[in-house]
């Protein structure tokens, strides 16, 4: 029972990572990825080769991850961020199923559906096999509470206002003499790097990664997150995360009760639970469990952080 | 014979009400021109008597059927029929198109669409060219045709004048006279250009801060010597 | 030339679905990521209505059936109550449903790969082209049902009523238009079309429930390629699609077939923002 509280909790803590990125992209800034998978796998692929192809420390794993993560976010924004709403969130969903064909196909780099097999793992030598878990754990909550803290502090700061204020209506900032485009680029391109350093602690955790860790509805349940939570607000995406996770672990406690029903539909029925509340809490509390706080609406104006 | 009236009738967006306390009937073949500075809130009493803006209080009666349950389609049916002053075609359709569309529910289109030509001609010049790529003098024309297919007893029009050039404003405005003289249809205009308003209108009210300042004849409102500087300061 | 044939074939498995994405899209101002589900949805009901003995053609009528009541059904309960909302709001919640679909077909089915009951029959060959009898009923019935339709929006008191509502929905109930019952006429009108999508898709792929996905962006691709502002756009759409797809797999790569909805999209925004055909949009 340890052990397996142990493995939610280092789920959950990946949750948390991937739902503070989308927070900073879409939560702050309005921008819809839906292809945060796109970016997720791409950061475990891209730390698997090169901690396991060539052969380097985790740390620059992490690192690689980011950087491709980030620039793979740069040049799906600057396709589409001048278009506002549905068109992002088109050419992201597009992006993501892309890069799932990618690591299909692509055998000679990601090993394609056999599975990408990892054995560095983010852990001192010669610890026992509870110990490794609980040090995993320790790892990813250090680093979820470092995401968090950052997002915090900059959602508060003059560039966090300046990202709301762009969410909430273009012109403000562009007659304060903003550039709008280079703060959505910021925002998005800060947002899939951290996506993808969840990749690759995700791949550093579970050791195969397969194509099919990567869909869309992975994507749907770190959208579900943002949005139960609130989105805007990141204790509310910590908060969502954890909710979703607990929701979705917890219907597994259900499957002994269902014997009757085969494992497929047992998933099936899970992603049917969290697609109904999804939309249950879009109509009936779109703002979320933690409603972000609009400190005085025109914060940009103000210069002095707070 | 009387066909609209307002009593005491307050209109809003749900915040305050812009119109208050409007008390005023219109007859079938008449013309009444709602005149007064920007802001004072004509359009908005159109709105609300069309049913797009909410009447907050008050009473609104066609014919004797109560207006102010019914939603903006339903006073459409019951005769009433609005113009706005802008997006008021079909871009995307031809001319006859936003024609046939405007009799919706009824079998006599053609008779109806003939009955309109007739009463406006020019329509007939430009009945398959698509409204959106129309001059403002056609829109505006084509606009009324629509408003007429529905053989309506009361006529909201705002500001058919808005946009176009001195000599269309006249004309237009005859328009809207002949067809209310011929058709016994009751209007009630939102005109900017006052003067022209007051020549063919029979009875003119002046709205100032969302109360009626002025009701009468509107030769006779026309007529007063300080009736520029009052309303309308320099431009009149 | 045997590869324009397969382009075209794709196309007509996308074109009306394209054109029932296109019709929502006018008429509500949303992407509906649902559109891969529904189709998805109606294929299975073809399938299943085959699987009971029914002949193919009336398990495709079924599932025309059975996906514009689906698309019905989901905007009464999902749609209508948040119409008003933001166009993300509703893209958003399109995605939640497009799961649930998913997941409810996988459910009562597994995902085991189905194929409709039909008769082996040897591939005909005419000019050096080779294709089964299936793929010419495919093309035959989109291009029917594309042309048809058109006719309906072009020339029908209803159709016209349609561009009306999604022209400018407010003026529409000015003049008299009983708009929410255009709106519901619109809706069945798009789901019929992503049932038949579904059921030619059937016809010419495996019947899956991890169809959806592959089906949701070629489709929107189409749509956006056309314009997504005229049915007629939305066939060309899928025309470009289905050859560029064609393209892909003779040239490139055929998993790849896969990326080329978004590749369109993506070169389509580069270039020409308001699509091959057709005005910018009015977004929100």
């Amino acid at each position: 029972m340890d052990a397996y509280l142990v493995a939610i909790l280092t789920t959950a803590a990946i949750y948390v990572i991937l739902a503070l990125a989308l927070n900073m992209q879409f939560g702050l800034t309005g921008l819809m990825n839906f292809g945060v998978v796109g970016f997720y796998g791409l950061g475990a692929y891209s730390s698997g080769i090169m901690t396991e192809t060539l052969g380097q420390p985790i740390v620059m794993g992490m690192l690689a991850a980011m950087i491709v993560g980030g620039t793979a976010g740069a040049l799906v924004s600057l396709l589409s961020i001048r278009l506002s709403g549905d068109f992002l969130a088109i050419v992201t969903l597009g992006f993501a199923e892309t890069m799932r064909l990618a690591f299909n196909n692509e055998d000679w780099l990601t090993r394609g559906p056999r599975g990408f097999l990892i054995m560095t793992r983010p852990v001192l030598e010669g610890l026992g096999r509870d110990a490794t878990a609980w040090f995993i754990l320790g790892v990813f909550l250090l680093v979820a509470a470092v995401v968090f803290v950052v997002f915090n502090r900059l959602a508060g700061s003059p560039f966090g206002r300046v990202l709301r204020s762009i969410r909430e209506d273009d012109l403000v900032p562009a007659t304060l003499g903003k550039n709008v485009l280079a703060y959505r680029l910021k925002a998005f391109v800060l947002g899939s790097s951290v996506m993808a350093l969840a990749g690759s602690l995700y791949a550093h955790y579970v050791q195969t990664v397969t194509p099919d860790n990567f869909t869309t509805q992975v994507a749907v349940l770190v959208w579900m997150s943002l949005i139960v939570g609130g989105a805007g607000n990141m204790k509310g995406a910590v908060l969502g995360a954890l909710v979703v996770t607990a929701i979705y672990e917890g219907t597994r406690f259900l499957a002994p009760l269902m014997e009757f029903l085969t494992p497929t539909q047992v998933s099936a029925l899970r992603f049917i639970i969290i697609g109904t509340l999804l939309i249950v809490v879009v109509r009936f509390r779109p703002e979320g469990l933690l409603p972000e706080r609009i400190v005085a609406r025109p914060a940009a104006r103000d210069p002095a952080p707070g | 014979m009387t066909r609209l009236t307002l009593d005491h009738l307050n209109v809003g967006y749900g915040g305050a009400d812009i119109v208050k306390d409007i008390s005023l009937s219109v007859g079938s073949g008449e013309i009444v021109a709602i005149i007064g500075p920007n802001g004072a809130g004509k359009s908005t009493l159109l709105k609300g008597l069309a049913g797009v803006a909410r009447v907050t209080s008050g009473g609104l009666e066609v014919d004797g059927t109560d207006l102010v349950p019914l939603s903006p389609f339903e006073r459409a049916i019951q005769g009433v029929a609005f113009m706005p002053q802008d997006r008021n075609v079909f871009r995307t359709l031809t001319v006859t198109e936003n024609l046939e569309t405007s009799a919706w529910g009824h079998d006599d289109i053609r008779a109806r669409m003939d009955e309109v030509i007739a009463l406006l001609p020019t329509l007939s010049g430009y009945l398959n060219k698509a409204a959106g790529g129309l001059s403002g003098g056609q829109r505006q024309m084509a606009a009324l045709g629509m408003t007429l297919m529905s053989r309506p007893t009361i006529l909201l029009v705002d500001e058919p004048t808005a946009g176009l050039s001195p000599n269309l404003v006249g004309e237009m405005l005859d328009v809207l006279a002949n067809l209310t003289r011929h058709a016994g249809i009751g209007v009630l205009i939102v005109e900017q250009n006052a003067r022209a308003a007051l020549t063919r209108a029979d009875r003119a009210v002046v709205l100032v801060d969302g109360r009626l300042r002025r009701v009468g004849p509107a030769a006779e409102l026309a007529g007063e010597p300080d009736f520029g500087a009052l309303f309308f300061g320099d431009h009149a | 030339m045997q590869l324009i044939l397969n382009a075209i074939a794709s196309a007509a498995v996308l074109a009306p679905a394209a054109i029932g994405f296109t019709l929502i899209f006018t008429l509500f101002r949303y992407t509906n990521f649902a559109a891969g589900a529904l189709m998805t949805a109606g294929a299975f009901a073809a399938w299943q209505m085959n699987d009971l003995g029914l002949p193919i053609w009336l398990g495709g009528i079924c599932a025309v059936a059975f996906a514009s009541g689906l698309l019905m059904l989901s905007d009464r309960v999902v749609f209508e109550p948040l119409r008003g909302r933001s166009g993300g709001t509703l893209l958003l919640v399109s995605i939640a449903l497009s799961v649930i679909i998913d997941n409810v077909i996988r459910f009562a089915y597994g995902t085991q790969i189905r194929a409709f009951d039909l008769p082996l029959r040897p591939p005909l060959t005419y000019a050096g082209l080779r294709f089964t009898p299936e793929t010419l009923s495919v093309i035959g019935i989109s291009v029917v049902a594309t042309l048809a339709v058109g006719a309906l929006l072009a020339f029908t008191r209803l159709g016209r009523a349609l561009r009306a509502v999604a022209d400018n929905p407010s003026l529409s109930s000015i003049r008299g238009l009983p708009v929410p019952r255009i709106e519901a006429a619109g809706i069945l009108l798009a789901g019929a079309l992503f049932g038949l999508s579904g059921t030619l898709a059937g016809l010419d792929l495996a019947i899956e429930p991890n169809l959806s996905w592959a089906l949701t962006i070629p489709v929107i691709a189409a749509a956006i390629v056309g314009g997504l502002g005229s049915p007629l756009g939305a066939a060309l759409g899928a025309v470009i699609i289905g050859l560029a797809e064609e393209l892909t797999v003779a040239f490139i790569s055929a998993p790849y077939k896969g990326a080329v909805g978004f590749v369109v999209i993506a070169l389509v925004l580069l270039l020409r923002p308001q699509g091959l055909l057709g005005r910018a949009v009015e977004r929100k």
